[in-house]
């Protein structure tokens, strides 16, 4: 069964939106959530990411679609 | 004569600066440092090393520039650490307080480089945005200087509702000491 991703659509977001965005999602959603972030913000590959690994999270997945990064993130705590 | 002082407990969360406020508030009533001591030695969710020693996680912004970008760039350094679970103390001083004032006659009146224009431009968040996102989302207190608010006779209530209290430039260095603190 495929797993459910709440998208968060940052696209017209700035640095630090889209992680903020990000962030706002985890301390909302139940452990287990798997969040898809979309971003135009070039920096938010990077920023993300190491957010992520920092806060002791999942990263899922990266990638560049175009102009927008895909980061997928799991809460696991 | 020896005072003693009381000081409400309720509420407050004993982690990160709350020791150290607890500590400043003690001495702003001339409690004795040994009462204040005695007090969190009696709370066993408090930490005597908040009072004692320096806390190596805490980040202290100073804020004094009259330059929006500055202020942007500590929101954002404030917004990102507070989501790491550092304590974070802003001091906000000199030509930077203005831009804090309710009254956009006086906010208007700090300088706006390209970058700050572009900010706007594009409807980015705001550095009042970003520290009131920082204080939802972890243990962040701001400053505003009493030096600067007595000079202009402005009180907390002519400020942008963010600040927590004033605070003289002695009072923020003893709650800093042996931390790390950056100066915009």
């Amino acid at each position: 069964m495929a797993e459910d991703v709440k998208v968060v659509d940052a696209r017209d977001s700035y640095c630090p939106g889209p992680l903020m965005e990000l962030i706002k999602g985890i301390r909302q959603e139940p452990v287990g959530t798997v969040f898809e972030v979309w971003s135009s913000d070039a920096g938010s590959g990077k920023d993300i990411p190491e957010w992520v690994k920092r806060a002791g999270q999942e990263l899922v997945s990266s990638e560049q679609d175009g102009t927008v990064v895909k980061i997928r993130v799991k809460k696991i705590k | 004569m020896v005072r003693l002082g009381v000081v409400p407990l309720e509420g407050l969360n004993y982690s990160g600066h709350e020791p150290r406020r607890l500590l400043y508030t003690a001495r702003q009533h001339k409690i004795g440092v040994i009462s204040v001591t005695a007090i969190l030695r009696a709370d066993t969710g408090s930490s005597e090393r908040g009072v004692m020693m320096a806390n190596p996680d805490a980040v202290n912004i100073m804020v004094l520039a009259n330059d929006y970008s500055k202020i942007h760039a500590a929101a954002m350094l404030t917004a990102v650490a507070a989501t790491y679970g550092k304590p974070i103390r802003i001091f906000v001083s000199m030509e930077a307080l203005a831009a804090f004032h309710q009254n956009p006659a006086i906010s208007s009146t700090i300088a706006q480089g390209p970058v700050a224009h572009k900010i706007m431009a594009v409807g980015g968040s705001t550095f009042i945005d970003l520290f009131r996102q920082a204080k939802e989302l972890g243990d962040v207190t701001l400053y505003a200087c009493s030096m600067v608010m007595d000079l202009y006779h402005w009180t907390l209530s002519d400020m942008v509702d963010i600040f927590d209290e004033t605070l003289g430039v002695a009072g923020f260095l003893a709650m800093v000491e042996g931390e790390t603190t950056f100066t915009l």
